[in-house]
C-alpha cells in the first residue's frame, strides 16, 4: 500500500491520512453514544478540516481494540418479560436451595456450634471487661518504666491506674446491677416466646462474638469458583519468561492490542497481544508450555488464536478452569429425532465450549487412541448420527467383536464381527470380503447411474442430497462403512484374504467418498501392521483418511500415524493430551478445517446407543428404508436372502405355529444352497431381527418336553404384508 | 524445732542435724519465696530505698547548708528491686544488640 501524504494549503506540512471514523467504529463493534462521543473528542479527529470519508491507507493508527469493556445499560438477563421471569425463577431456585441446605443443617450442626461458641463468647466478653477494669493496657507502660528504672514515671502511671480501676470497678458494678434488674423485669413482663426470641438472639450474638474469625458457624451452601485473574504484568512476565521478547530492549517489547477483559461466556480472561517485530504466531504456539508456566496455569487453560491482520498479533485467552476436564455431556442425539447426513454431525465441544460438528459427507474419518480412551465411543457416536438418518445404509465391521456395535443390528445393512468363525455369524472374514465387494459394486453402480443421469437432474455429475433421497433412485443412497479395529483384517493368517481386503478397502477409500460412501475407521494400532506389500497398503489406506481424530496416544509414533507427520510439525501431538478419567473422550480433530480443535466428545453409552438405534429403526420402518440384515434379510455370496419370504414358503397353511427347529429343517430341505448349514438358533435370530416375536409352540418331534420356541404363522404373514406396504 | 525437721541430737552432741524431709521443706520454702520475689519483681518492681528510708533529701553537706539527693534512689525514695534490675539489665542489653 502506498501512502500519499496530504499537503495542507496553509503551512504545507505533511499530514498523515487518518482512518475514517466509520472504519474505526466498525472495528470497535460498538455503536453506543458514549463510544461515539469518546471518539469525537479524540485527538485523531481533525478540527480544522473535515475527516476524509474515502477509505484511506492505514499508517500510524494504533491497533483496533476488538475487546470493548462496555457494559450494557440493562443486563441481558433482565431484558424482556421472559428473561425477567427466567431470572426470577433461577434466583428463586437458588434461594430455595440455599434455604433447604441450611434448614437441614440448623438443628444438627448449627445449634450445637452456636451453643458452644456463645459460651466462648460469654467468657470472651467477661475477660474483656475484666481487662478493661484492670486497665491492662497500662501494664506494658509500667513495665517499660520499671525496665528503664524510671521510678517517677512508674509512680505516675501506677497512680493513674489505681484511679481508673476504682472508677471502672464502679461502672461494672452498675452494669451488673442494671443487667440483673433488666433481666428480672423482662422475664416478668414479656411473654415467653419473646423471652425465648431474645435468648436466641443473645446466644447468636454471643456465638458470633465468640467464634474465631475464620470459622463461620453457618457454612456456605454455594461455593463461588475461584480463578486467577490476569493482569498486564502477569501476561508480560509470561511472554518474557517464554523468551518471546525482552523487557529492557525497546524493539523487543511485547505490547497489547486491547485491554484485558473477560470473554463473553465469563469463562476466562483475554487480551490481544502484539509480539515484537520478527516474532511469529508459530513462535508463541511452540512456547505455549513456557507461556502457561509464566501465567501460572496449566497449558490446557491457554488458548492462542491467530489474528488475520498480522502474524505477530494473536488473541491470548486464559480459561479460569481446565476446560477439557469439564465433560461435554450426553449426546444431543438422545432426542432421537431424524438427522441429515448432509448436515454436520455434532461431535462434542471444543476448549471454549463451542459446538464442534463434522460434515461426514465426502470424507473418510480415522479415529485412533490407546484402549479405553473413548475411541469406540467417538466412532459409535458418528455412526449413531448416520443411523438416525433413515436414508443412510450402514455397514459395520468390528475387528475386535466387542458388544459395542452389536446394537447396530437394529439398523445395519450388514454386520461382521471379529475374525474367527462362529456358529452364530459364520466366517466373518468371508462375510467381510463379500461386504466389501458389495460396496465396491455399489460404488461402480453409483458412478454409472450418475453418469447416465441428465444434467437437469444431476447438474454437476455428483451425488446430491435430493438424489440420495429420491425414491426413483434407491441405489443412490448414502452408505457408511464402519471399520472398527480395521488393523485386525490386515493381520489374517491367510495372505490372499489379507491382500483382497487391503485392495478392496483401498478402492473404497479412494473412490467411495465421491460416490457417497463414508468410511469411518478406528484403530488402537495404526502402525506396524503386516509386512511388505500388506504394510505398504495398510499405511496408504491409513494415511489417505481425510479427517483424523486422535485421542490420548501412548507415544509419538502412534500420534503421528493417526494425525500424520505434518500435524506434529504444527505442534499437535496426541501424546500431550491430559491423562485421567475426566479426560476420556478428549482428542484433536485434525483435517476437518483449518483449525484443529481439542474436542470433548459427547457421551453416548451402550444404553444411550440402544435407545437411539431403536428410534433410528422406527424412523426407517416408517419410511420403509429398513433393509438388509436389520430387516431380516440374509446375504449369501452377494445374494440377498429374504428369510421372511422363505419361511412363509415352508410353513403350511394349516399350521398356526411352527417351531424354529422344524422351520430350520424345512428350509434346509427346500433351499439347501441357502440354508444347508443353518440351525434353529440362526433362524430364530434372523426372524426376530425381522420383527417376529418368538413364542412357545408344541412340537413333539423336535423337543423332548413337547414344547419349544417357535413363531406364529399369522405374525410372519403380518410382517410380510407390512413390509410390502412400506416397500 | 519440730522433730521432722531437726533430728534429735545424740547425747553430748551439740551440732544441728537436719533430716531429708527438713531439706525438702526448706527447698519448698525457698522456692515459694523465690516465686513471691519474682511476682513482686513483675507487679511491684519498685520498693522503698534501703539507704534513705524514704527520706531522699536528708543528707546535708558538711556545712549543713544544702541538701542533696539520695545517691541510691536519686531522690525518688524508691529503688528497683535487685531481681528486676538484673532482668532489666540483660533485657536492655539484648535490645541494644538487636537494634545494631
Amino acid at each position: 500500500v502506498t501512502i500519499e501524504p496530504i499537503r495542507r494549503e496553509n503551512d504545507g506540512a505533511a499530514v498523515i491520512p487518518l482512518r475514517p471514523i466509520a472504519d474505526r467504529l466498525a472495528d470497535l463493534e460498538v455503536t453506543s453514544a458514549a463510544a461515539v462521543e469518546k471518539l469525537d473528542r479524540s485527538y485523531e479527529v481533525e478540527l480544522d478540516e473535515p475527516v476524509p470519508t474515502a477509505a484511506a491507507p492505514v499508517y500510524v493508527d494504533p491497533p483496533p481494540a476488538r475487546v470493548i469493556d462496555v457494559r450494557p445499560i440493562i443486563p441481558d438477563h433482565l431484558r424482556g418479560r421472559r428473561a425477567v421471569a427466567a431470572s426470577a425463577k433461577r434466583a428463586a431456585a437458588r434461594g430455595g436451595r440455599i434455604a433447604a441446605f441450611h434448614a437441614v443443617r440448623a438443628p444438627v450442626v448449627y445449634a450445637p456450634k452456636a451453643a458452644f461458641w456463645s459460651l466462648a463468647g460469654l467468657l470472651k466478653l467477661v475477660r474483656r471487661q475484666m481487662a478493661w477494669w484492670w486497665d491492662l493496657e497500662s501494664f506494658s507502660l509500667r513495665q517499660e518504666a520499671a525496665n528503664n528504672n524510671d521510678a517517677h514515671t512508674y509512680r505516675t502511671l501506677d497512680k493513674e491506674t489505681r484511679a481508673k480501676r476504682s472508677f471502672r470497678g464502679w461502672v461494672l458494678v452498675g452494669e451488673l446491677v442494671g443487667l440483673v434488674i433488666a433481666a428480672t423485669v423482662l422475664l416478668k413482663m414479656l411473654p415467653a416466646w419473646v423471652v425465648w426470641l431474645l435468648v436466641v438472639g443473645l446466644v447468636l450474638t454471643l456465638a458470633r462474638f465468640g467464634r474465631p474469625a475464620g470459622k463461620p458457624i453457618v457454612g456456605r451452601a454455594v461455593v463461588a469458583p475461584r480463578f486467577r485473574k490476569l493482569n498486564a504484568d502477569i501476561v508480560l512476565r509470561a511472554y518474557y519468561a517464554a523468551g518471546l521478547g525482552h523487557p529492557d530492549k525497546p524493539d523487543q517489547q511485547v505490547q497489547f492490542g486491547s485491554t484485558m477483559s473477560r470473554d463473553a461466556m465469563n469463562s476466562g480472561s483475554q487480551v490481544v497481544v502484539d509480539l515484537p517485530y520478527g516474532k511469529t504466531f508459530d513462535d508463541v504456539v511452540k512456547s505455549k508450555k513456557q507461556l502457561a508456566s509464566g501465567l501460572d496455569v496449566t497449558e490446557y487453560q491457554v488458548f492462542l488464536t491467530r489474528d488475520k491482520t498480522s502474524t505477530r498479533r494473536h488473541l491470548l485467552f486464559v480459561a479460569d478452569r481446565d476446560p477439557l476436564a469439564i465433560p461435554a455431556g450426553r449426546t444431543p442425539l438422545l432426542n432421537c429425532k431424524p438427522t441429515d447426513i448432509w448436515k454436520p454431525a455434532p461431535l462434542g465441544l471444543d476448549e471454549r465450549g463451542k459446538l464442534v460438528a463434522l460434515a461426514l459427507m465426502w470424507i473418510s474419518v480415522l479415529i485412533g487412541a490407546q484402549p479405553r480412551k473413548g475411541k469406540t465411543f467417538t466412532a459409535r457416536h458418528m455412526a449413531l448420527y448416520a443411523a438416525l438418518d433413515p436414508y443412510v445404509k450402514l455397514f459395520v465391521a468390528d475387528g475386535k467383536a466387542s458388544p459395542d456395535w452389536r446394537a447396530f443390528a437394529l439398523v445395519a445393512e450388514r454386520m461382521v464381527f471379529g475374525t474367527a468363525p462362529t456358529a452364530r455369524d459364520g466366517d466373518p472374514v468371508e462375510k467381510l470380503i463379500d461386504m466389501l465387494r458389495h460396496i465396491k459394486r455399489h460404488i461402480q453402480r453409483v458412478n454409472e447411474v450418475l453418469s447416465r443421469l441428465p444434467v437437469e437432474v444431476c447438474p454437476e455429475g455428483k451425488l446430491t442430497r435430493e438424489l440420495a433421497r429420491d425414491l426413483r433412485y434407491p441405489e443412490l443412497r448414502v452408505w457408511m462403512l464402519v471399520m472398527e479395529e480395521f488393523q485386525a483384517y490386515y493381520e489374517l493368517d491367510d495372505k490372499k484374504q489379507n491382500e483382497e481386503i487391503a485392495g478392496l478397502l483401498s478402492y473404497i477409500m479412494a473412490v467411495g467418498p465421491s460416490a457417497g460412501v463414508i468410511l469411518l475407521s478406528s484403530s488402537q494400532k495404526p502402525s506396524g501392521v503386516g509386512a511388505g506389500d500388506i504394510q505398504r497398503v495398510f499405511n496408504r489406506f491409513r494415511d489417505n483418511h481425510a479427517v483424523r481424530f486422535a485421542l490420548k496416544c501412548g507415544n509419538r509414533n502412534v500420534s503421528e500415524a493417526i494425525l500424520g507427520t505434518e500435524a506434529y510439525g504444527e505442534g499437535i501431538d496426541a501424546t500431550a493430551l491430559p491423562v485421567g478419567p475426566e479426560y476420556m473422550g478428549v482428542g484433536y480433530l485434525y483435517g476437518a478445517s483449518d483449525l484443529t480443535p481439542t474436542v470433548r466428545g459427547y457421551l453416548a453409552d451402550q444404553r444411550d446407543a440402544e435407545k437411539i438405534l431403536k428410534a433410528a429403526r422406527k424412523h426407517r420402518e416408517q419410511l420403509g428404508t429398513l433393509s438388509g440384515e436389520a430387516a431380516g434379510d440374509m446375504t449369501i455370496e452377494g445374494e440377498v436372502v429374504d428369510v421372511l419370504t422363505d419361511a412363509l414358503a415352508v410353513v403350511l397353511p394349516t399350521e398356526a405355529n411352527v417351531s424354529f427347529a422344524r422351520l430350520a429343517s424345512r428350509l434346509a430341505d427346500r433351499f439347501p444352497e441357502r440354508y444347508g448349514e443353518t440351525t434353529a438358533a440362526v433362524i430364530s435370530a434372523q426372524l426376530r431381527n425381522a420383527g417376529a416375536r418368538s413364542k412357545n409352540v408344541k412340537d413333539r418331534d423336535y423337543f423332548e418336553g413337547g414344547v419349544g420356541q417357535g413363531v406364529a404363522r399369522e405374525q410372519l404373514e403380518e410382517l410380510a404384508a407390512r413390509r410390502a406396504v412400506s416397500g | 524445732m519440730p522433730s521432722y525437721v531437726l533430728a534429735a541430737p545424740a547425747a553430748g552432741d551439740h551440732s544441728l542435724h537436719v533430716t531429708a524431709r527438713g531439706w525438702l521443706v526448706l527447698a519448698v520454702i525457698l522456692l515459694l519465696a523465690g516465686l513471691w520475689y519474682a511476682v513482686a519483681c513483675v507487679f511491684w518492681p519498685f520498693t522503698r530505698c534501703w539507704w534513705c528510708k524514704d527520706q531522699p533529701r536528708r543528707y546535708q553537706n558538711k556545712r549543713r547548708r544544702a541538701w542533696r539527693k539520695c545517691w541510691v534512689c536519686k531522690g525518688t525514695g524508691e529503688r528497683l528491686r535487685f531481681g528486676r534490675a538484673v532482668y532489666a539489665h540483660f533485657r536492655n542489653k539484648k535490645r541494644k544488640a538487636a537494634k545494631r
